[in-house]
């Protein structure tokens, strides 16, 4: 914090007041804010970015709520005139703490937005039409992780939590032994152990596999000491519970990280209540490891018919291969890897239980190299049982969960035994050869320690580098958030979209007239999904009918409920009877059709 | 609310202090009555004059609940929230030593949310060292209700604790009074007896009489029936019109009731009732009719053609538990996600931050029935944990006549994130729920098919008899904007799932009862023996017996599954005593025993079980006293102290 150009405005005079709570508290490990990677920004940063960007005319900064940590969750609003009035896309990023890109990408995106607002008309129509709601870390104390001292990728915010459930909280955290600033793995060669070198790159460890008469050479654990001495290693580190599972759907109950119960932490309430209310949102797009848009979500034919929905419907599962379609034209195409487990995710509440459309994009990833295959098969993404070991142990016997993010890290894809070529390690090979081409420090290489607790074995610390796997060269950055801003400008012009015409009207004579009138959608998109319309969340699309003074309805009421109307062309044909004396001079009926997610349009028409 | 030490009785003809020419005016009338020489007892059949019974103001008491209680209260009627926060207060102020008053904070129509904590505070012992160790900054739980030192809440969490809580469906009335009652009786009976007595020393019990106070003044000072409101009062747009609470029922005749409405129609399907005309049956299929039910009282308010669509709150209380939650598509009284419902989320909060609460009653109507989950058709529990719900519950039908234990709630309907379910899966409580007030009350007869409400002959016939008609309002003319000429007629909102004045007092003490009988099940661990053994080679062992009287273990096997309560600590202390090493075992010859290596002096035990004893021995040098402690979150703190070969 170098300097205060906050200080003039009764909002900047609460950043301060926060900034300085945040500067009190005390969070383990140094203050110093020092990124994981060159040019990414703290919150302090941040927070002067979103001053500078509120500073627009179509921007305006709010809170949703504050952490636990006293700091303010970020609401950018980007709209041309009143903006909780229109159709909304809510975007959030960084819902995964250690995927800092996904705020990075939000806040870039509000700002390419913002910039061009006068200038690019279709980013103008899109503000005028629509408002854009950024949240670009909703869970900004986990994420500052990317900052602190020594470095490791954890998703929990500060609450303090039992996760080893032995009655102590945060009795034994990783330890920086060979103080390089960094959270490491360890080998410890032991035969009981399961895991060896890669044949073609001894960096990386992979698990022996005992079919093929491997045995196992090494134990695998995240650096640090037992601090407890109960034979388990930094199995109840500082923090906390991740934001993204943390949410209702598929919610991944006890499990060490996921909270005491669903949407306990206020970070997480601040975003649902957030979503609740603002019922114009039809759309959020989120950055998170759970892409939908490079791989779209999958219907499953079992959960056509159950009462609880956990997968795509049909009739749903059509558009979302239509926006990846769009997604991969705008971004590019790229084989992405498998995403995460759904168990209380943010963007499967948003589809499922929220009943919005939820599209999720993981940013950026490694590409493939040649000379190792690139990603693994696909898996469908309603159910992904990873093994949640509860108060993981940061030994590593099979895929690595729980809160301490050790994401694609030494693991075996069991599918891949499927495939011709071993597949095992073929991540971290991948990895390994794209920063050697990009020239990035980005492996620790195995190097001897002593370590007190396995005093009569050989101990090395390597690994790769916290974040980097998850998170890119600042320098792509802004090329990301532009192909993203132009695939939303792209999905935004599919909304789906009113249009009214009163049709008919017909004198039957004694005064009484019959009004015809079509409601179309000429959107691309349903006026709401198949998920949207089962959640029963969104506001009905209604028409009504205002009718000049004397005139009155013969029957049925003025105000009628729609049906959800199809994409493309879907329309309902509305008929009232009405009776309008002669002796009634003005004769304007006004006929509105309208929701929260699709706005409001009229029409007038005479009575003859 | 102290009561002024100058109080009128209805007896006495003047205020205390009384002046002095009262005494003298009681001196003559007593002497001339002969009071002075006689047994207090025998004034009645001496004396009719109010001045001589006056001597010895109601010292016959009645089986039951005092007659000359602390705190004055009648049991026939139900409290508003005003009521009930002045009898509260009373309770408190009457019995300070017993009772702390605390609020968890306002409800959506800035109303309190009172919780009342009775104990004996005096026995309450410190423990000797913080159950909780830890290295981090931040130890307690957020938002913990409690603002009292650290020391005394300590000192309580040593304790099991017992929850009640009521009337979280507000129309179900009498669950909040007998809440009050609980809190009433206990106070009322501690020192005068043995059991309430002995409870209030070994237990804390956590009363929350109103989770829904906000619709509780509504269901009472709002036109409603007797089955709303069930919901609570955050807006809800019920019909996802848009709008928010819009078109509730209309009180359409003034009369504060909710009623039914009926047009003549000579091709109804519904006719009189032949012996209760105001009762509506259905015809025979052959059968002309001359009614036509046409729904609840109310008119259309917001022009969409629909009546009544979008009253106050909608949502559930009961649906906004954690555990099993499920949004309104699949269960249709969920709120926006669980514990959104504000009133629920500072409860549970509360009872997150205690986990010394090993047992819970939630009072619910009607139909006569103790219930416990799983409220979900798929879910099972644990043999030994139904076992245990089993054995408690259906000893709740002797004490409630017509009441039937009902394991598993999903015999009834399906129901996704209930209260006790979460109390059971997520914090190991061991809870209840009563559905109040059975059919079988009417009569004292099981009402056949009756179901949970009772035959509407049945409802009639009680009316006529006890009620004098007291429970219905006649079909009476009225004009409807929408269907013109009808009748409003039906059941008034005090009448069906609440008793009347007479069965309150009885419905309350009952299942007061059954709560106590439960609450006392709770665990209680003690040290039933420690031996000692020194052959005299290598080290002394010393063997604790550690047992739990009570039907209810200190961790149920879900408990135990997943972890949520810590382990019991049995642990070793003496002067110049090392500790080699620990062992523990279900059996007492240690055939198939666990070892603990680490910190040995305080050996963990993930359960101990009812009736059973778990058995830990140490291998120590240095000769004794030694003092055994075991300490248990939901079974209590015990010691005992091992002196030499005399003992045992």
């Amino acid at each position: 914090m170098t300097h205060c150009p906050f200080l003039a405005s009764p909002t900047s005079i609460r950043w301060a007041r926060i900034q300085l709570s945040w500067l009190l508290f005390c969070f383990p490990g140094n203050l110093q804010a020092q990124p994981a990677i060159d040019g990414y920004r703290d919150f302090a940063a941040l927070r002067i970015e979103f001053e500078s960007i509120a500073a627009n005319p179509v921007a305006s900064l709010s809170s949703i709520g504050m952490t636990q940590g006293g700091r303010e969750i970020p609401l950018l609003t980007l709209s041309i005139s009143a903006s909780d009035k229109k159709p909304a896309i809510l975007v959030v990023g960084n819902v995964d703490a250690p995927h800092r890109v996904g705020s990075e990408l939000a806040i870039r995106l509000a700002r390419h937005l913002a910039d061009r607002a006068e200038t690019d008309p279709r980013i103008k129509k899109l503000l005028t039409d629509q408002t854009v709601y950024i949240i670009p870390c909703p869970t900004p104390d986990a994420s500052e992780a990317f900052f602190l001292h020594p470095a490791y990728e954890r998703t929990g915010n500060v609450r303090a939590t039992d996760d080893d459930r032995d009655g102590v909280t945060n009795e034994d955290p990783p330890e920086d032994l060979n103080g390089d600033g960094l959270i490491t793995m360890m080998r410890i060669e032991d035969p009981t152990g399961t895991y060896i070198p890669h044949p073609v790159d001894p960096r990386v460890m992979i698990q022996a596999d005992p079919q093929k008469n491997e045995r196992g050479k090494y134990r695998l654990i995240q650096e640090g000491i037992d601090n407890d001495k109960d034979e388990q290693f930094n199995e109840d580190g500082p923090g906390g519970v991740d934001f993204n599972r943390n949410f209702p759907f598929h919610y991944p109950y006890f499990e060490s990280g996921a909270g005491p119960h669903q949407v306990s932490e206020p970070e997480t309430r601040a975003v649902a209540d957030f979503a609740f209310d603002h019922p114009n949102i039809y759309c959020v797009l989120t950055f998170s490891p759970h892409d939908n848009l490079s791989r779209p979500w999958k219907s499953d034919p079992s959960s056509e018919t159950a009462k609880i929905k956990t997968a795509v419907p049909q009739a749903d599962a059509v558009y979302y291969q239509a926006i990846s379609k769009l997604f991969h034209s705008a971004i590019g195409s790229m084989e992405d890897p498998i995403s995460p487990s759904d168990r209380g995710s943010f963007a499967h509440w948003v589809y499922f239980h929220f009943g919005r459309w939820s599209f999720a994009s993981r940013g950026w990833w490694i590409p493939s190299m040649e000379g190792t295959s690139g990603g693994t098969e696909q898996k469908t993404d309603h159910v992904q049982e990873t093994d949640s070991s509860q108060g993981a142990n940061k030994e590593l016997e099979s895929e690595p969960t729980g809160k301490y993010r050790s994401d694609a890290i030494a693991t075996d894809d069991p599918e891949a035994k499927d495939l011709e070529e071993d597949q095992r390690g073929v991540v971290e090979r991948n990895a390994l050869r794209w920063f050697e081409r990009e020239g990035i420090h980005g492996f620790v290489p195995w190097t001897p320690i002593s370590h007190p607790d396995f005093s009569n074995k050989k101990v090395e610390i390597g690994g790769f580098r916290p974040f980097l796997l998850l998170n890119p060269p600042a320098s792509m950055l802004d090329p990301l958030a532009a192909s993203h801003a132009n695939f939303m400008l792209d999905f935004a012009e599919l909304r789906p979209r009113l249009a009214i015409s009163a049709d008919e009207i017909v004198s039957l004579g004694e005064g009484i007239y019959r009004l015809v009138v079509t409601i179309r959608n000429e959107g691309f998109l349903p006026t709401m999904s198949s998920m949207g319309a089962i959640s029963r969340q969104l506001v009905r699309l209604e028409a009504t009918l205002d009718l000049p003074n004397g005139a009155q309805l013969v029957t049925g009421s003025s105000r009628v409920p729609l049906a959800p109307l199809a994409g493309a062309g879907g329309y309902a044909r509305q008929e009232w009877l009405i009776s309008a004396p002669k002796s009634i001079e003005k004769r304007t009926a006004r006929i509105t059709a309208s929701s929260p997610t699709l706005g409001t349009v009229e029409t007038t028409i005479e009575l003859p | 609310m102290n009561r002024p030490s100058s109080h009128k009785t209805d007896w006495l003809p003047y205020t205390v202090p009384r002046p002095i020419d009262y005494w003298i005016r009681l001196a003559i009338i007593l002497g001339a009555t002969g009071i002075l020489h006689k047994h207090p007892c025998s004034i009645a059949n001496e004396s009719n004059s109010v001045e001589s019974a006056a001597a010895n103001p109601a010292a016959y008491q009645p089986a039951g609940a005092p007659a000359d209680p602390k705190v004055q209260a009648r049991w026939n009627f139900y409290r508003d929230y005003a009521q009930t926060t002045e009898l509260l207060k009373q309770i408190t102020a009457a019995h300070p030593d017993l009772c702390r008053l605390e609020s968890l904070g306002k409800s959506h129509g800035n109303r309190e949310m009172w919780i009342l904590t009775i104990t004996n505070f005096k026995t309450l012992r410190a423990p000797d060292y913080p159950f909780q160790e830890s290295n981090g900054p931040d130890t307690s739980p957020a938002d913990s209700a409690v603002d009292m030192p650290s020391s005394d809440i300590d000192k309580e969490l040593t304790r099991p604790a017992y929850w009640i809580d009521g009337g979280i469906h507000a129309n179900e009335i009498q669950g909040v009074d007998t809440s009050l009652y609980t809190a009433w009786f206990l106070t009322e009976m501690f020192n005068r007896n043995a059991t309430i007595t002995r409870l209030l020393n070994e237990r804390i019990f956590y009363l929350l009489p109103m989770m829904s106070p906000d619709s509780r003044d509504a269901h009472m000072y709002r036109p409603n029936s007797t089955n709303s409101p069930r919901s609570g009062q955050w807006p809800v747009d019920d019909d996802l019109d848009g709008l928010v609470d819009e078109d509730g029922p209309d009180d359409l005749d003034g009369d504060g009731h909710i009623t039914q409405m009926r047009i003549r129609d000579p091709n109804g399907r519904m006719k009189s009732h032949d012996v209760y005309p105001d009762m509506m049956v259905p015809c025979n299929p052959d059968e002309t009719g001359h009614y036509t039910l046409l729904g609840t009282e109310g008119i259309d308010n917001d022009g969409d053609g629909l009546v009544n669509e979008d009253g106050d709150g909608i949502y559930d209380p009961n649906r906004d538990w954690a555990w099993q939650w499920q949004p309104r598509y699949v269960e249709d009284g969920a709120y926006k996600y669980p514990f959104s419902v504000p009133e629920n989320r500072m409860v549970a909060d509360f009872i997150m931050a205690h986990p010394n609460i090993a047992g819970a009653q939630s009072y619910h109507n009607t139909g006569g029935m103790i219930l416990r989950g799983p409220g979900v058709l798929s879910e099972k529990w644990p043999a030994a944990d139904t076992e245990v719900f089993d054995q408690i519950g259906k000893q709740g039908e002797l004490m409630l006549p017509g009441y039937r234990y009902i394991g598993s709630m999903s015999n009834l309907y399906e129901v996704h994130g209930a209260e006790d379910d979460w109390f059971f899966v997520m914090q190991g409580v061991f809870a209840f729920t009563n559905e109040l007030h059975t059919p079988f009350n009417l009569f004292k007869q099981e009402s056949k098919h009756g179901g949970y409400f009772g035959k509407q002959e049945d409802l009639r016939k009680f009316d006529e008899y006890l009620l004098f008609g007291d429970g219905y309002i006649s079909w009476h003319a009225m004009n409807h904007p929408q269907y013109g000429k009808i009748e409003i007629g039906g059941q008034k909102k005090n009448w069906n799932r609440q008793p009347p004045s007479f069965m309150l007092e009885e419905e309350c003490h009952r299942n007061m009862a059954f709560t106590l009988f439960h609450a006392d099940q709770m665990p209680q661990v003690s040290i039933d023996s420690i031996q000692v053994r020194n052959s005299g080679n290598g080290p002394i062992e010393v063997t604790a017996a550690i047992i739990n009287r009570k039907r209810i273990p200190t961790h149920s096997e879900l408990d135990i599954q997943q972890r949520i309560t810590p382990p019991d600590r049995a642990s070793l202390a003496g002067k110049n005593v090392k500790i080699i090493t620990a062992l523990s075992a279900d059996d007492m010859f240690f055939k198939e025993a666990t070892s603990q290596h680490r910190a040995s002096h305080e050996v963990r035990l993930r359960n101990v079980p009812s009736m059973k004893p778990v058995y830990v021995r140490w291998l120590v040098h240095g000769p004794g006293p030694y003092t055994v402690s075991i300490r248990s979150v939901k079974g209590g703190v015990a010691r005992k102290v091992w002196a030499g070969d005399s003992g045992d």
